[in-house]
């Protein structure tokens, strides 16, 4: 299923997405797991490394016209680092992108729906924990994807009837 | 001997500056340019050919059979402001940052930037500006399209009708092109293809183009170049392809970095690469051309003396009483008044060198990289941003100022002043120089070796590096530090 948005692309790439470990988490592992995943799941993957800051995370998204930002924080200090992406998000003209975090969002042991929830209030479309399945994440990515570019079609075409109208 | 030489035995370099109109005439051989004497003459800047022609024969060039230069005469030119761009790109550190280092590896002055997205106001602002050229990028390939269209049909409604070189995401070629169909407008590559790899050469090449084809004549330089039977290049450029063939043509000289210092701007060159490979340090940013070239507008010893205070406000607060501030004022004062003013007694040359010492410490600290302390559970770590200055050896320092240097400690000087950059309670490094020879352009001659590169490559770069003056270093004297 392929919509284009906008016509005669010369270059029909893969959609773009950013990959980070966010704040002073210096953590590697994951992150290069993640970059394997999602590129051999036909994502174009700009990996920023670890240790990356909201802003490189928005410059790169604004400059790469990306699709998703994927966050990872290991280290417990997720909450701290996490806060405030969104906001900065829209401020920068990102109104469409959709955040996605996933590691050991908070210190200790916390009832993960709890976790959930904090992220979701956040502004965050989706949050995993370690043990979740890589392959569903793809998954829930494609379609979360597609259903931004059905919007925005649907978007484009309330606007021309209103237009015409 | 053979009946034809292989080269002419003389060739003239010449050079067309706001000011002065400065030659030097060479004489050929298998190793080297040999200098054989300069001349110098106003600018005349209501016919440029008048100051062009008087040192030509001054130098005892002009044949009188043809009223023409004897020998080949390879020139630049910086005459009405030099070439002249805007900058356009989307994120400040990113295309924007890359955008203006490609106009200023292409000897520009880059006069203005803008990010993000253009509104009214900046299009009124650059119809005001009248750049030679607007640089216009934006976006990875396949990236960004919103903020390049948003910008693009602004651009598309200016009154006026400068150059404009697209060099944004290749996806907005077309319609970029279409869209400003009533400008003179050229599609190169992306300057940012991939967020990780800048790629400028297509650019850099464009913007030298479009001055030689469509700039020059608008400068009054069209009869210059009949005359002459030769093309000009921007001055900066002259400098900057010297600095690429002294790194090329003379290895052996190693890494090195070139301070220009003038009335109103400051240059600074670095030539060595942006190595990214020390294991406990985290890089950021772009990665930076080998030879990079960065402009102070705001760092000069005449036209810009008191912006010059300013950014050494800090530094002379805390070693200067205020007497001397006083003093130092009153000469600012009168300098920027009257910008050709030379120095005539050892106070003035104390002063002089003093403001030479804070632009040079200025023009360093603002190209060099950065690094920030972290802790982590590693220990100490490093997050760097730009290149690290710190392996050169050696820097050359040129320009009206440097030529006349006579002072003995003037390198000991500056090299205390360039180590105060970082404070020891500081989380932030500046990757400044540490141990550095200083060596001298005593006659001001390689702005003008620089436009032989295109006929002397090696040549010019060996003859260059030849008659250069090592400064005395005089690092005992700056008690603390140990050299
Ligand atoms: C190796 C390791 C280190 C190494 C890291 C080496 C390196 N360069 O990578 C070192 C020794 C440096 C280290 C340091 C620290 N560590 Co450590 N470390 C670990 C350890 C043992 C393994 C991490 C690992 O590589 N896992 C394997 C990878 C594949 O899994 P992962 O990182 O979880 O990533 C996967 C998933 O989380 C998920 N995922 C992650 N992000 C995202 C995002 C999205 C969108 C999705 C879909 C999925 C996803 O997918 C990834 C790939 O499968 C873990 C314990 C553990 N078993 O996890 C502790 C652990 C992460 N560390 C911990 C701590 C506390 C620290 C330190 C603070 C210790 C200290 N006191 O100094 C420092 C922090 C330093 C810093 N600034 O970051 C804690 C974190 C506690 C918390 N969050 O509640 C852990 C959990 C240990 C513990 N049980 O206490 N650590």
């Amino acid at each position: 299923m392929e919509f284009r948005l906008e016509g005669n692309h010369k270059i029909m790439k893969e959609d773009t997405v950013i990959l980070g470990v966010i704040g002073s988490d210096c953590h590697a592992v994951g992150n290069k797991i993640l970059e394997r995943v999602f590129a051999e799941a036909g994502f174009h993957v700009v990996n920023l490394g670890i240790m990356v800051s909201q802003q490189e995370f928005i410059d790169a998204a604004i400059e790469t016209n990306a699709k998703a930002i994927l966050i990872s924080s290991l280290y417990g200090q997720g909450e701290l680092d996490c806060d405030g992406m969104r906001s900065k998000c829209i401020e920068m003209g990102l109104d469409d992108i959709l955040l996605y975090v996933g590691g050991n969002l908070v210190i200790g042991k916390t009832d993960f729906k709890i976790v959930e929830q904090k992220f979701l209030n956040m502004g965050y479309d989706r949050v995993f924990k370690p043990e979740d399945d890589l392959q569903q994440a793809v998954q829930l990515l494609k379609k979360d994807i597609t259903q931004k570019k059905v919007n925005a079609l649907q978007a484009g075409q309330d606007e021309r009837r209103t237009k015409a109208s | 001997m053979n009946a034809e030489p292989k080269h002419p035995e003389h060739v003239i370099s010449l050079d067309i500056g706001s000011t002065f109109t400065k030659a030097a005439l060479f004489k050929v051989n298998d190793e080297q340019l040999k200098f054989q004497q300069s001349a110098r003459a106003a600018t005349t800047v209501d016919s440029l050919i008048r100051g062009v022609r008087q040192v030509v024969k001054e130098l005892g060039c002009l044949d009188s059979r043809t009223d023409r230069s004897a020998y080949p005469v390879f020139f630049s030119s910086s005459a009405k402001g030099g070439l002249h761009v805007v900058a356009v790109g989307i994120v400040p550190e990113l295309t924007l940052k890359v955008a203006r280092l490609t106009a200023l590896s292409a000897g520009a002055r880059v006069t203005q930037s803008f990010g993000y997205k253009l509104t009214d106001r900046d299009i009124r602002e650059i119809e005001g500006l009248s750049p030679d050229i607007i640089l216009l990028s934006g976006g990875t390939d396949g990236g960004n399209e919103v903020y390049v269209r948003h910008n693009v049909k602004l651009l598309a409604g200016m009154k006026s009708r400068p150059q404009i070189i697209y060099a944004g995401n290749q996806v907005m070629c077309d319609e970029v092109c279409k869209l400003l169909s009533d400008f003179p407008v050229h599609a190169v590559s992306n300057i940012l293809p991939e967020l990780d790899r800048p790629c400028v050469q297509q650019a850099r090449d464009k913007i030298c183009e479009v001055f030689l084809e469509t700039i020059v004549s608008g400068k009054g330089l069209g009869d210059v170049i009949d005359w002459l039977g030769a093309t000009p290049i921007p001055t900066p450029l002259a400098v900057m392809e010297l600095v690429e063939a002294v790194r090329e043509s003379c290895p052996q000289w190693g890494d090195f970095c070139l301070l220009d210092m003038g009335g109103a701007t400051t240059d600074f060159y670095s030539a060595c690469r942006d190595d990214r490979t020390e294991s406990d340090v985290i890089y950021r940013g772009i990665p930076e051309p080998a030879i990079k070239r960065t402009v102070e507008g705001d760092l000069g010893i005449r036209v810009n003396a008191s912006s010059v205070i300013m950014a050494g406000s800090e530094f002379l607060q805390e070693s200067k009483s205020t007497d001397e501030l006083v003093a130092l004022m009153d000469y600012v004062d009168k300098i920027t008044q009257r910008t050709d003013f030379l120095p005539q007694t050892s106070r003035h040359r104390e002063h002089d060198r003093l403001l030479a010492e804070i632009c040079m410490t200025q023009a360093v600290k603002r190209h060099a990289g950065v690094r920030k302390r972290v802790f982590t559970e590693r220990g100490e770590t490093f997050i760097q941003t730009g290149k690290d200055l710190r392996p050169l050896r050696k820097m050359i320092l040129t320009g009206g100022f440097f030529s006349g240097l006579t002072e003995p400690d003037f390198s000991g000087q500056f090299q205390a002043q360039i180590k105060a950059v970082n404070r020891p309670d500081s989380d932030q490094i500046y990757l400044v120089p540490r141990d550095i020879q200083y060596f001298q352009d005593n006659v001001y001659l390689l702005p003008l070796l620089g436009n032989l590169v295109r006929g002397y490559r090696g040549r010019a770069a060996q003859t260059a590096i030849h008659h250069l003056t090592l400064l005395p270093s005089h690092c005992h004297q700056s008690t603390e530090s140990a050299c």
